[in-house]
């Protein structure tokens, strides 16, 4: 039989094919091929040669990058998976359903303005002599020193993916069918167990979609380390500004974005596949 | 009767300003199988599953074994359920489904695997111990429903419309394994269904509900012969019901006026009806007989088949009497051979005195 071009689908998909290549596929394979140039005289020559990725990955300075970077993402993954928790659960299973509506729009609305504009407003709250500082000096304690720490990166990383984390969380908790939840009390489980061996791997694929927002909105972020987190120790988003304006290093800055966007496929491929593993 | 197992007293259960159940009261003892029947929202769900401690009652006691339950947490009762959708753990395989309330209770993995075992083998299933549920067929599930609750070797099994997503054939055949079950184990099964087959194959005693009221409690051969209002008549259904009013009463024998003639009805000599009482008067569908010639007497009246329906071996038939009476009548595909009936041919139809059944005049509001 010969297999007849469906070309109705053809249509639909095209428009969807057209932008995966030009924005994606097209990118990823020209960013590659820069990573083998060479820089002249300020210049990009084409070149075939593994200099940048001998240079780049023999720093010591790349791989701490790498690992501050890998960390960040994964302390602000846990600590905004661990915040959030608690706010879907009570929104799934304690609220009625117009509350919820409600709220999940409230958690929308932060995505209005510029991450950039929410970010710079941490200033006025999170300076030595900004509003916390202000208020807690007021019983005596502080003044603490939160912008350019690890502390200020993380509280950026918070505002950036907490709504979207609670929004993924809520929807999958929302749906975890009730009689599941009955009857394991029915059977005996109190409410802990019940949480955690019922609830939890119901709304697994939620839990872990969010995670996986966050890690990777967390780990290619510029504007908290930069802003929030002063910068130092550099991230990988921050190392490849840096390597682009030290003497054009555009094939250098390549070399550390392919190998952020490996990172990144590994981490979402696995944590998908965790997400939709059957039970054995 | 031996002591009640399960009580419940005088329950009512309230949300916001809707009554679920109504002032209800019902004593079943240890080792019944109890089956409450009725249409959806008429309490039946609410009452199994305040009993299991998922809905909490507003006013009233339930008791098991002569312990109030009421404040108990459903994790604190000894009540496990079968549930409609059966609430099978998806991201469990079977084996850990059985041994998800052993685990509960504290016991050991070797004895939960040793009598998550004989679960398995008691209900037929225990080469399937390592599937997933989503390559279970629908019989399948069913038993691993039943081994997760039975597994606790509880003194109540709970179960809502557990057949109702199943195929005809395989409820026949579940209703079998349940009542087999049950007879085996010795233990209470509550049965709660919509199903008038179902609750009338497997168990004792059927409870019918209606609004959140108890309307009868009886065996089924009681629910089904004298059903004690006229809603339990028209809810088991194939019953024909005739309204008239007392005309005479000459010893057992009570002459009813109706709107196509006399019927007459035996009564217990101690009723108390009086002439001029309006009745209503029920008569089952297998208990009218046919007939091709007039025959003489009473309760014989005249009509034509309406429409003829073919169950297997039953044969359901609509007919009408002259002034537009209906009655429904069930035979027997054979017995109707006998009499070789054709569309539109007139028929006489008759029943006798002893199988009309008089329905409590006080209950027919």
């Amino acid at each position: 039989m010969i297999k007849k071009v469906d070309t109705y689908a053809l249509t639909w998909r095209f428009p969807l094919i057209i932008w995966q290549l030009l924005f994606f596929v097209g990118p990823l394979v020209f960013m590659i091929s820069i990573t083998f140039f060479l820089v002249k005289n300020y210049r990009m020559t084409e070149a075939f040669e593994m200099k940048n990725w001998i240079k780049m990955l023999t720093r010591g300075y790349f791989w701490d990058a790498y690992a501050y970077t890998l960390w960040l993402a994964t302390l602000s993954t846990v600590i905004t998976s661990c915040i959030a928790f608690p706010a879907s659960y009570a929104l799934s299973f304690k609220v009625s359903e117009t509350t919820r509506r409600w709220a999940i729009f409230f958690l929308i609305i932060p995505f209005f303005t510029s991450y950039l504009v929410r970010t710079f407003s941490w200033y006025v709250v999170l300076a030595e002599s900004g509003v916390f500082n202000s208020l807690i000096g007021e019983i005596g304690l502080g003044p603490y020193k939160i912008l350019n720490t690890q502390v200020g990166t993380i509280i950026g990383y918070l505002t950036f993916c907490l709504p979207l984390v609670i929004i993924l969380q809520t929807l999958s908790l929302a749906n975890v069918d009730r009689n599941l939840i009955e009857a394991a009390y029915n059977l005996g489980a109190g409410w802990a167990r019940t949480l955690l061996t019922v609830i939890v791997p119901s709304a697994k694929v939620g839990l872990i979609i969010g995670a996986v927002f966050c890690f990777i909105l967390s780990y290619g972020d510029f504007v908290s380390p930069y802003y929030l987190g002063g910068s130092k120790p550099p991230t990988l988003s921050i190392l490849i500004i840096d390597t682009t304006k030290s003497g054009q290093q555009w094939p250098r800055a390549a070399v550390v974005a392919v190998m952020m966007m490996s990172t990144l496929m590994i981490v979402a491929f696995a944590a998908i596949l965790a997400a939709y593993r059957k039970p054995r | 009767m031996n002591e009640p197992q399960i009580e419940f007293e005088r329950i009512t259960k309230r949300y916001n300003n809707t009554i679920a159940v109504d002032d209800i009261s019902l004593s079943i003892s240890a080792g019944e199988f109890v089956a409450i029947m009725g249409s959806s929202g008429c309490g039946k769900t609410t009452t199994l599953r305040m009993l299991a401690g998922l809905e909490v009652p507003t006013d009233g006691e339930i008791r098991l074994d002569g312990k109030r339950l009421n404040e108990l947490k459903p994790h604190e009762r000894e009540t496990p359920m079968v549930w409609q959708s059966l609430a099978l753990f998806p991201f469990l395989n079977v084996q850990k489904n059985v041994e998800f309330g052993l685990k509960t209770r504290g016991i050991s993995p070797d004895m939960r695997k040793e009598r998550a075992k004989k679960w398995l083998e008691k209900l037929e299933i225990a080469d399937l111990s390592e599937r997933r549920i989503d390559q279970l067929s629908g019989g399948q599930r069913q038993r691993v429903a039943l081994a997760r609750a039975l597994v606790t070797e509880p003194p109540v099994l709970l179960l809502d419309e557990p057949l109702s997503a199943l195929d005809a054939n395989l409820i026949v055949r579940m209703q079998s394994v349940l009542s087999r079950l049950q007879r085996d184990l010795g233990i209470t099964f509550v049965y709660v269904t919509h199903s008038q087959s179902e609750a009338f194959a497997m168990a004792d005693r059927v409870v019918i509900m209606s609004k959140g009221k108890i309307e009868q409690v009886g065996t089924p051969q009681d629910v089904f012969r004298r059903p004690a209002s006229r809603f339990v008549a028209e809810f088991v259904g194939s019953n024909n019901i005739i309204s008239g009013t007392v005309k005479s009463i000459d010893k057992d024998i009570l002459e009813l006026e109706t709107s196509f003639g006399a019927v007459f009805s035996q009564v217990s000599n101690n009723a108390n009806y009086r002439t001029g009482n309006a009745l209503d008067v029920v008569i089952s569908a297998d208990r009218i007989n046919l007939s091709t010639t007039d025959l003489a007497g009473n309760n014989v009246f005249q009509c034509r088949i309406v429409s003829e329906q073919f169950v297997g071996s039953i044969v359901s038939l609509l007919l009408e009497l002259e002034n537009g009476q209906e009655f429904r009548v069930q035979k027997q595909q054979h017995e109707l051979d006998r009499i070789n009936l054709q569309s539109g041919q007139t028929l006489w139809l008759s029943w006798s005195t002893n199988h009309a059944y008089i329905l409590d005049s006080s209950s027919n509001n």
